[in-house]
């Protein structure tokens, strides 16, 4: 916990309504600030807080299913669906590399509403090591600048850290609890009273079965009352119990609502990598993952083994 | 049941979209898209501003592409079908006659061809946008070159032959036999419709060209 701490010590902080959101910033392989673009995962079409298909449509006879299901696990994997930032030469080097620091580091399939453990490299704490926590709020961006956000509160004090999925300083991704919220962000936990985002260090790992469908966890939040950080009446959300505002602010939401945007297909296409394009992805790191999940296999028999001796 | 990844549009879109001039905003645009998506389906063929037919091509495109994937017992197909075609009688259309025809189509559905401006006048870009398969017939003509098909050689070879023949007959008249004319000119009818005089300039310089080493020019008209 203290390591946390120090760990939030050293890194840019902002005193959002009693929350210290940290940000663990690194050096790219190339050389860039990654400066990770808030820009969250499009609506492929799938919502995350969907449950996952019995048999996910594949729109390819020769996409096999396991490569149709990495749309779910490692979503960052897919290119920036905006047209005028595609380049080709550039993601494939990306994916390379995302590949081979996947061959290194677990990254376990997560979706916001997951419970994860992190160890990060932190040249202040005791062991140069910080371990965090926490729920993550939320995930985004594409290819090596893909980042999540993990949020707890530690000492009466919210603690968020952005980590970026595929720094080196990241040590270990443990998944403690891997489960589904009813909303793609869990933003509005800032909003809501501590014992919501409060989770033990020494929290036991939840058993999952690889393969078994993701539990949603139907969870209701009932936020503190209003001044909020953000408009959540103006959401439509569903992991919120009844706001309890005065009719002037739904009547607001309601003339500032969208409900058209459902419908507006061109849109949604310009917001998604095209079906031939996820294909040529998953294709190409099909191989390396295959490798990468049998390394993964033998790692743990071995590991096993060791601690029955 | 959610809508599966969309496959890739068959020609190229612009980046973002664009914001039609209307008085009630984003949801004007989508009322004046619906407006064009419905006339499409129904007349198979309009003509509108360039603007407004190229952004009413991708949601033409997409609505198609949707119903021959899904079909018409998938529910979210139907109810964008539903929101799009303002007149219920299109959606049967689009299920029963515009599925089957594009089923196995590989290219685009629709076609979008410019129209020339009016001038003088305001410049007001003009597009004709059609369903492909549609009964009308093409907007831009498209000639057929049957200059080999087994008829017109035979039609091609007696033109040559009567040519060739009255020529004889004038060359008779003006007691100059067909030997004297030349050889070379008189399958063509260049030589029939000059005079006798520019006949025979033009088998003089024929002769210096092919010893020169052969004309273009002439290839290509035997040719």
């Amino acid at each position: 916990m203290a390591a946390s701490i120090a760990l939030a010590r050293q890194i840019t902080r902002v005193n959002i309504n009693n929350t210290k959101i940290c940000r663990l910033s690194t050096v790219c392989t190339d050389g860039a600030f990654c400066n990770a673009s808030l820009k969250r995962y499009s609506d492929v079409a799938p919502s995350r807080s969907d449950p996952e298909p019995d048999v996910v449509e594949s729109h390819n006879e020769t996409l096999s299913n396991a490569q149709a299901h990495y749309r779910y696990i490692f979503p960052e994997i897919l290119p920036n669906p905006d047209s005028t930032r595609r380049n080709k030469v550039c993601e494939m080097l990306e994916r390379n590399d995302m590949m081979n620091r996947r061959s290194v580091l677990e990254i376990p399939e997560f979706y916001v509403g997951s419970i994860l453990a992190v160890t990060a490299s932190d040249k202040y704490a005791a062991g140069n090591t910080s371990r965090f926590v926490g729920i993550c709020i939320d995930r985004g961006g594409c290819g090596l600048r893909a980042w999540f956000i993990l949020r707890n509160v530690i000492d009466d004090q919210g603690i968020e850290i952005m980590y970026e999925m595929y720094s080196p300083m990241i040590r270990e991704i443990q998944m403690l609890k891997l489960e589904k919220r009813l909303d793609e962000s869990l933003l509005y936990l800032r909003d809501a009273p501590n014992e919501y985002s409060t989770f033990d260090f020494d929290m036991a790992e939840v058993p999952h079965v690889a393969g078994d469908h993701v539990p949603i966890n139907p969870l209701k939040v009932k936020l503190r009352s209003r001044p909020w950080l953000e408009r959540y009446e103006r959401q439509d959300l569903k992991g919120v119990e009844d706001l309890g505002l005065a009719q002037k602010f739904y009547d607001r939401a309601k003339q500032l609502a969208t409900p058209w945007e459902k419908y507006d297909i061109m849109k949604q296409y310009r917001a998604t990598v095209t079906a031939e394009d996820q294909d040529e992805v998953f294709r190409d790191i099909h191989e390396k993952q295959q490798q990468i999940e049998q390394a993964r296999i033998v790692r743990r028999r071995r590991k096993k083994l060791q601690s029955n001796r | 049941m959610a809508r599966s990844v969309p496959p890739r549009l068959k020609f190229q879109i612009l980046p973002k979209i664009r914001n039609l001039s209307t008085p009630e905003g984003p949801l004007g645009r989508i009322k004046q898209l619906q407006k064009l998506v419905g006339a499409i389906i129904q007349y198979e063929r309009i003509e509108s501003q360039w603007s407004r037919a190229d952004e009413a091509r991708g949601y033409v495109e997409r609505l198609i592409q949707e119903a021959v994937q899904n079909g018409p017992n998938h529910k979210p197909t139907m109810e964008l079908a539903n929101y799009w075609l303002v007149d219920k009688d299109l959606v049967h259309k689009l299920f029963k006659v515009l599925v089957p025809r594009f089923q196995n189509y590989t290219r685009a559905y629709t076609s979008m061809f410019p129209l020339p401006l009016k001038m003088p006048g305001r410049v007001n870009y003009k597009a004709v946008l059609e369903l492909k398969g549609n009964a009308y017939p093409h907007v831009v003509p498209h000639h057929h070159d049957n200059h080999h098909t087994l008829l017109n050689q035979l039609l091609s070879a007696a033109n040559d032959e009567y040519r060739q023949q009255k020529l004889a007959e004038k060359l008779s008249a003006l007691n100059i036999s067909m030997a004297q004319f030349g050889d070379e000119d008189k399958a063509t009818g260049d030589a029939y419709s000059g005079a006798e005089e520019d006949g025979k300039g033009r088998t003089a310089a024929d002769d210096n060209e092919e010893a020169a080493g052969g004309s273009p020019d002439k290839t290509t008209t035997a040719a």
